[in-house]
């Protein structure tokens, strides 16, 4: 009960913001920012150092001392004369985090969307679903074409036909999160502010 | 530092091309060590942020209370779930079921007042391309909500082929979401796509180095 009533305060205080900037809200954000950071931190802790790093050399896996190293080079950016070398836990990150990038990039946004918009269909709707579909992610790619100059009708149509469909996608992502959020408000009226009365 | 990367890119990329076994058991183990390296960068994040709060104090850019608030609730979450544990049902648990989740439920609820008033400003029908957006997100919208579906039973009718409602804002809306949303989504994720692939090979093969500085 204490607890609840000390969220309940909390949560007028982040609301106070919506009449103006106010200590009450600072002090809740800075609030919400160290203990969000202690969290973070604590299962990072858990979950990666103690599970990924202590574990491994607790059963005689040695080869994380590699990563041990690298990590610790990191410090190094805390002193001037040495921060260059965190530059090489980075330049690892970096290149076996690009390297790993692509495969499944590729895979997944290029080869299984065109595949999924290849799939056998049934029914008329689903045809028209499907070329509706078809039309408005060839004509959105086409109007992001620049290489080619758009001079003739059917360019500047087809064009024209792409900023449509992403005016309709973009008007439908905002109706969407427009409802999430107010979900998300009415969810905090309810479980949290209505508890009390 | 460059053959580092390229080093590491090739075999990252061989991998996923190459069915390997070295490789597949080299890709697992690059995984974690990546996360343990990220940890000690956490660290120095950590220890960026609480280094702002005591020049706050020190310098006396803000009020006290203020930095003072970061690190002490930062220490006591540390310190009591080092001492204590982070399992179900002990101290850290309950500070993230009853602070953690309603506190960021209640940061990003606010954004609903503020959608709110950038929409009056944003959704005034000024030209066919703002009238398709309107027309797109108030459809969405009260497809969504209870009079979506109260409008879609009074205007039902019934037909040969069953009931079928005229203004039916739910079908509609799961029509613009599932249809020409997904297909502009898919168009996205093409050039998102090809621009991380081609970023990922430029950094591989050293033309990309603004790392390095």
């Amino acid at each position: 009960m204490i607890l609840d009533l000390i969220t309940l305060a909390l949560i007028i205080c982040i609301f106070s913001f919506l009449f103006k900037d106010n200590p009450f809200f600072k002090f809740t954000e800075r609030l919400l920012v160290g203990v969000s950071a202690g969290y973070g931190f604590l299962i990072i802790i858990r979950d990666g150092f103690l599970a990924k790093f202590v574990d491994p050399l607790r059963t005689g896996d040695l080869s994380v001392i590699i990563p041990g190293l690298l990590g610790l080079m990191f410090v190094f950016t805390l002193f001037r004369r040495t921060a260059f070398l965190a530059k090489y836990p980075l330049a690892f990150l970096l290149g076996t985090g690009a390297g790993m990038e692509i495969g499944p990039r590729i895979e997944t946004s290029i080869i299984k969307q065109i595949s999924a918009m290849g799939s056998h269909v049934s029914g008329p709707v689903e045809i028209i679903n499907r070329t509706v579909l078809f039309i408005s992610a060839l004509s959105s790619l086409y109007y992001f074409l620049f290489a080619v100059r758009k001079n003739t009708k059917f360019d500047r149509f087809f064009a024209g036909t792409g900023i449509v469909f992403m005016m309709i996608a973009f008007g439908a992502t905002f109706g969407y999160t427009v409802m999430s959020r107010i979900s998300l408000l009415i969810d905090i009226i309810d479980s949290v502010v209505l508890r009390f009365f | 530092m460059l053959i580092i990367v390229l080093i590491g890119g090739i075999l990252m990329i061989a991998q996923y091309f190459l069915n390997i076994p070295f490789l597949n058991s080299l890709y697992k183990k690059i995984l974690d060590w990546s996360i343990v390296i990220s940890i000690f960068a956490l660290v120095i994040a950590i220890r960026s942020l609480l280094a702002r709060q005591f020049k706050a104090i020190r310098e006396r850019t803000e009020h006290i209370v203020l930095p003072l608030t970061t690190i002490v609730s930062f220490s006591a979450v540390v310190i009591i779930g080092l001492i204590w544990g982070v399992g179900e049902g002990g101290f850290v648990d309950t500070v993230y079921k009853k602070f953690l989740v309603p506190m960021q439920a209640a940061i990003f609820s606010l954004l609903a007042f503020y959608i709110a008033s950038a929409s009056y400003r944003a959704f005034r029908a000024k030209n066919f391309s703002s009238i398709v957006l309107l027309a797109a997100a108030s459809i969405v919208i009260i497809g969504r909500i209870p009079l979506g579906d109260a409008l879609a039973d009074m205007t039902t009718v019934t037909l040969k082929s069953g009931p079928f409602a005229l203004i039916d804002f739910p079908r509609w809306a799961e029509w613009i979401l599932n249809v020409p949303n997904v297909g502009i989504k898919r168009a996205f994720a093409f050039g998102i796509t090809i621009g991380i692939v081609f970023t990922s090979l430029k950094v591989i093969f050293g033309i990309e180095r603004g790392y390095l500085k």
